[in-house]
């Protein structure tokens, strides 16, 4: 029991990580590959956010005390890194649905084996 | 293109409820970005989507902010890296490294809005600001580009 | 291509779960990543920068270069919609 519950966020990460991959590799579709892309990068916020996890420990905010001790606060690095990440995450997608529209505007689909068709 | 079905309740609630209250939430969240949770990225992704709001529920008209046009947006954008950038070349040019605010002469700004900042808390709370208009510009650039049909020639 | 989607993808999960045995346990206080540079900024910060928010001291201060890129890349995205979403003259 101890085990599953040392273990469950890495799973339930996995699992995250096994659909976002099989959204990107597995489907015909643009839009459901960049869907399974965005999920993929959650995934991966996901785990470093949960890497910063202290036992007893509270938010990285200083409660007006002179000597902090490290025990008493969170990771703060993961989420600093993480904040960079979410915006990284916001101009991938942003470019690609740029893309798409393009995509769409010539092709008139988003389906992946039509477009290599039609490109000969 | 479908018809547009007017809705008074929801132009009203948006424009007079919503979209101001999340911006001024977003300020909040920005100012205070130094002793509670929040900061740049935080508060100009949400100061974008009370923008965001009105325009999908409104489109581009008066209601909806737009006097944020897509050049004006670009130059916001533009203003916001340059405070960045700005505050990482004056700490060379006081005599510091790159991006060291410690060095930077700021105290003159306790008069325009008084509180017990430091200098290097100061050159934090200016690139706060910067990356959030950076950041604000930059969403609602995206979300106007991909909305909203440029228009043959209009080059902005 | 489609019909092999799925085999690799339960491997993999399999092969990432097997592999999540040698990490440290959930809010382990000693794992590697809490001890390596994160108790210097917690410690530091009130003396060094004097503001509460410890990721927004690490993230304006002690790690100033990373936001700038960063701020860069998303303004870089902003141009690249603007150049690929805007209609050229000559096409």
């Amino acid at each position: 029991m101890e085990e599953i519950a040392a273990r469950f966020p890495y799973w339930f990460i996995g699992l995250l990580l096994a659909i976002g991959l099989y959204g990107m590799i597995g489907k015909r579709s643009l839009v459901k590959k960049l869907i399974g892309l965005n999920i993929f990068q959650s995934s991966i916020i996901l785990f470093f956010v949960a890497s910063g996890l202290k036992h007893g420990a509270s938010v990285p905010i200083l409660q007006h005390e002179h000597h902090p001790i490290a025990q008493d606060y969170l990771n703060p690095l993961p989420h600093v890194l993480m904040l960079t990440a979410i915006v990284v995450s916001v101009a991938v997608t942003g470019v690609a649905l740029s893309f798409l529209v393009k995509i769409h505007h010539e092709f008139k689909n988003e389906d992946e084996e039509t477009i290599l068709e039609q490109l000969g | 293109m479908t018809e547009r079905h007017e809705s008074v309740l929801l132009h009203f609630f948006v424009r007079t409820f919503l979209a101001p209250f999340i911006m001024l939430f977003a300020l909040y969240v920005l100012v205070h970005g130094e002793a509670s949770p929040g900061g740049g990225f935080q508060g100009g992704a949400i100061f974008a989507a009370g923008v965001i709001i009105s325009r999908l529920s409104l489109g581009l008209n008066q209601g909806s902010y737009s006097f944020l046009s897509r050049k004006t947006l670009l130059i916001l954008a533009c203003l916001g890296l340059g405070t960045f950038t700005f505050m990482g070349i004056a700490g060379v040019l006081f005599g510091g490294s790159f991006l060291n605010y410690g060095v930077v002469p700021l105290s003159w700004l306790d008069y325009i809005w008084p509180g017990d900042l430091g200098q290097r808390q100061m050159g934090i709370f200016i690139i706060e600001g910067g990356i959030a208009l950076g950041v604000f510009a930059t969403i609602i650039l995206l979300f106007d580009f991909l909305t909203f049909e440029t228009k043959g020639e209009d080059v902005p | 291509m489609n019909k092999l989607a799925l085999p690799i993808v339960i491997i993999f999960a399999i092969i990432f779960i097997f592999s999540t045995s040698t990490l440290p346990n959930r809010a382990d206080v000693n794992s590697p990543s809490n001890l390596h540079v994160s108790p210097t900024y917690i410690e530091h910060t009130e003396k060094d920068i004097g503001i509460e928010n410890i990721v927004s001291a690490v993230l304006a201060d002690y790690r100033g270069y990373d936001t700038l890129g960063e701020t860069f890349v998303i303004f870089t995205a902003g141009v690249a919609v603007l150049a690929v979403m805007t209609r050229r003259r000559t096409s």
